[in-house]
C-alpha cells in the first residue's frame, strides 16, 4: 500500500547499517530474566516456565552487575527489560529494581499482571518502572485455558486496571500471542481493548519455540498468517495503536505497515540477556544451547563478553542455507529471527515467503 | 486505546497512500481483509470489513423519505445525529447548521471538522477512519452527520477520499466524490509524489477565516527498530 520503492531504498540502507552493527554493536536493551518460576503454565512459553526450580541471582549479585554495566556502558540509551517467568514472584523484586532505578537505568517489564494490585502498581511506580507489557491471549475462556490458570483473565484485567489507575507509566501495553485457536477472537478482543486506556496492543504469532513445540496444532496456517497481518494493517489504517512484534521479515508489501520500523533482528547487536542463573546470551527466546551461552556474570565482566564474544549472533544466518542465500529478499531478511532458526538443520522454522511475499 | 502522534502519523501515511491509489478506487470499493477464513475457525461476519450501501435496513422515519432523492440538489437536510430524525428544509451552510438538533450533539461543526475542534485537519481524518471502520459492525446511521463529509447521505469510502483530497489541497470542495465519470487523477510512476516523502507528513489546516495553514513534520525513523516495549 505504501510506496514500495521508498521501502526498498530504506531497507537497503538498513541492510548496510546492519553490516556495520556486526562489527560495532551497540548495547541498547539488556534483558534480565529474574526467575524461571511462574504462576501460570502457558502452552506456548518459550522458556518453559512454571513451577520449576530456578537458580537465581541474589540482590547483591545484581547490584554488582548493574554497577559494572553502568561503569562500562553508562545508562543513556540503555533499557533494562525485566522478564521471567513471572518477575513479581521474586520477593526481592523491588529491592533489585530499586537499585536499578537508583543507578539511573530506565526499565520496563513483561508480566501476566495477575500479581498486580493497586499497591503493587504504586510500588512499581516508586521504583521507576517505565513500561509494561501484559499478556492477554484471547477472550477469557481461551486465555485461561491457554495459560492453564483459572480466572487468569480476570486477574490480569484487574492488574491492568491498577496500572492504568496509577497513570504515570510511559506505556502500558497488551500483548496477544495469536494461535490457530484464538485467531478468530481478534475482533472481539479489539472491541474490549479499544475501550481501555492502554497505550498499545502488540500482536505476535506463536513461534515453534520452547513449550510451543509440544503443541503444533496451535501453530498458524498460511491463511492465518495473512489474516493476522491484514488485521494489524487494517487497525493501523484506522489509526489504532496496534503493532506486530519485532520478529520476522514480512515482505516489502507489509514492512513498515504493520509496525513502526523495518525488520531487524538485533539479538547480539542491540540486545543481550542475562538468564536467571547469570548466563549471558543474546535473546532469551533463542534455544538454550551451550554454544549460545557466552559467559556468566558471576565470573565474567559483561562488557568483555559483549565486546569479545557474541560472534555467533553477529552474522547472516541466510549464508548457512542454500535456499536462503539465493533468495532475492535475503539482504532484508538476513535469515529471519534468530530464535526461530533451526540450528541443527540450518534453516528458518518461520519464513513468510510464498505466504506474505 | 490511546492515540498519539505516532498513530496519527501512521494513519496519515496510509491516507496519502489511499489517495495515491485513487485512480483504481471507486466509492463502492472498500478495503477488505484479503482472507476470509472458513468456518468454524473464524466468524466472518465479525472479522472483515463489508461494503456498506446506504442506511441500515432497520432505519425508519416518519418523514417523507420516499420523496427524498439524494442524487438531486436539494436543500433538505437531516439535522439530527441521534434519536428520531426530522426532515427540515434549510439553506445549506458548509460551516454549520443554524437549526440545532433535537437530539444528540449540536450540529455547529464545519464541514470536515469531524472531532469538533474548530479545524479540519489530519486528526479529523483519523477520527473519520475509525468511525468508518466501526460502521461496518454497528447500527448507526451516518447520513448528513459530521461523518458524511461529502453530504451524499451515507458514510462510505468516498467521505474518506473527499476529506483526504481536501487536506492535501487537491480540492477545495468537500462535496467532491468520485462518481465514475470524472477522469482519474494522474498517478506518478511509482505512486509517491516527489514532494511527499514517506518520512514527512504535510498537514493542511483550514482556519476559521477560510485561509489554510500548512505544516510539514518528520515523524518517524527511517530504519532501526525501536527501544523494546516502546
Amino acid at each position: 500500500m505504501l510506496d514500495v520503492r521508498t521501502k526498498n531504498n530504506n531497507m537497503t540502507k538498513l541492510a548496510e547499517y546492519r553490516e556495520g552493527l556486526k562489527t560495532k554493536p551497540q548495547l541498547r536493551n539488556l534483558f534480565l530474566e529474574l526467575t524461571l518460576r511462574c504462576n501460570e503454565r502457558c502452552l506456548h512459553c518459550g522458556s518453559s516456565c512454571g513451577d520449576v526450580s530456578s537458580d537465581e541471582l541474589t540482590v547483591p549479585q545484581y547490584e554488582k552487575f548493574l554497577k559494572e554495566v553502568k561503569e562500562d556502558f553508562g545508562t543513556d540509551n540503555k533499557m533494562l527489560c525485566i522478564t521471567g517467568g513471572e518477575p513479581l514472584l521474586r520477593k526481592d523484586f523491588f529491592d533489585i529494581m530499586g537499585i536499578a532505578n537508583q543507578l539511573g537505568f530506565r526499565w520496563g517489564m513483561t508480566s501476566n499482571a495477575t500479581l498486580i494490585d493497586d499497591e503493587v502498581a504504586n510500588d512499581l511506580k516508586k521504583v521507576g518502572m517505565g513500561t509494561i507489557s501484559v499478556s492477554l491471549d484471547g477472550l477469557p475462556e481461551t486465555h485461561d485455558a491457554f495459560r492453564r490458570t483459572p480466572k487468569g483473565w480476570e486477574r490480569a484485567m484487574k492488574g491492568i486496571e491498577s496500572l492504568i489507575k496509577v497513570g504515570t507509566f510511559k506505556s502500558v501495553q497488551v500483548t496477544t500471542v495469536v494461535t490457530h485457536q484464538n485467531i478468530g477472537q481478534l475482533w472481539e478482543l479489539y472491541k474490549i481493548l479499544r475501550d481501555m486506556d492502554i497505550d498499545s496492543w502488540r500482536i505476535i504469532n506463536m513461534d515453534p519455540i520452547g513449550r510451543a513445540k509440544l503443541h503444533p496444532e496451535l501453530l498458524l496456517t498460511k491463511e492465518d498468517y495473512v489474516y493476522m497481518i491484514e488485521f494489524i494493517r487494517t487497525m493501523r489504517i484506522a489509526g489504532e495503536p496496534v503493532t506486530y512484534g519485532c520478529s520476522h521479515y514480512v515482505g516489502l508489501e507489509y514492512e513498515r505497515e504493520v509496525r513502526d520500523w523495518y525488520f531487524l533482528c538485533t539479538a547480539g547487536t542491540y540486545i543481550a540477556s542475562i538468564m536467571a542463573n547469570g548466563d549471558i546470551t543474546a535473546c532469551l527466546d533463542i534455544e538454550r544451547r551451550p554454544e549460545f551461552i557466552q559467559g556468566n556474570i558471576l565470573k565474567d565482566r559483561f562488557s568483555e563478553v559483549w565486546n569479545n564474544k557474541f560472534q555467533i549472533f553477529r552474522k547472516n544466518l541466510c549464508d548457512e542455507n542454500e535456499k536462503c542465500s539465493s533468495c532475492k529478499e535475503k539482504d532484508f531478511c538476513h535469515g529471519g529471527s534468530y530464535h526461530t532458526w533451526d540450528f541443527d538443520k540450518h534453516e528458518p522454522q518461520v519464513c513468510f515467503k510464498d505466504i506474505l511475499f | 486505546m490511546k492515540k498519539n502522534k505516532k498513530t496519527a502519523a501512521t494513519a496519515a501515511m496510509f491516507a496519502t497512500a489511499l489517495n495515491m491509489a485513487l485512480g483504481s478506487v471507486t466509492p463502492d470499493t472498500v478495503p477488505t481483509l484479503s482472507v476470509k477464513a472458513d468456518e468454524p475457525d473464524y466468524e466472518p461476519s465479525a472479522e472483515y470489513v463489508e461494503e456498506v450501501y446506504g442506511p441500515p435496513e432497520f432505519f425508519t422515519t416518519t418523514a417523507t423519505e420516499d420523496a427524498y432523492d439524494p442524487a438531486t440538489e436539494t436543500e433538505t437536510t437531516m439535522a439530527v445525529v441521534y434519536g428520531p430524525p426530522s426532515m427540515m428544509t434549510t439553506e445549506y451552510d458548509p460551516y454549520g447548521n443554524e437549526n440545532p438538533a433535537v437530539y444528540g450533539p449540536p450540529s455547529f461543526f464545519a464541514q470536515g471538522d469531524i472531532n469538533w475542534d474548530g479545524s479540519t485537519d489530519v486528526f479529523d481524518l483519523i477520527r473519520l477512519r475509525q468511525e468508518y471502520s466501526d460502521s461496518q459492525t454497528n447500527d448507526k446511521y451516518y447520513g448528513y452527520t459530521e461523518y458524511d463529509v461529502n453530504s451524499d447521505g451515507r458514510l462510505s469510502i468516498a467521505d474518506l477520499v473527499a476529506l483526504n483530497r481536501f487536506l492535501l489541497g487537491r480540492s477545495t470542495n468537500l462535496d467532491w466524490y468520485y462518481d465514475g465519470d470524472e477522469e482519474p487523477m494522474p498517478q506518478p510512476e511509482y505512486g509517491a509524489p516527489e514532494y511527499l516523502d514517506e518520512d514527512e507528513i504535510v498537514t493542511t489546516t483550514m482556519m476559521p477565516d477560510n485561509t489554510s495553514e500548512e505544516t510539514t513534520t518528520a515523524t518517524y525513523p527511517v530504519y532501526g527498530p525501536p527501544i523494546a516495549f516502546d
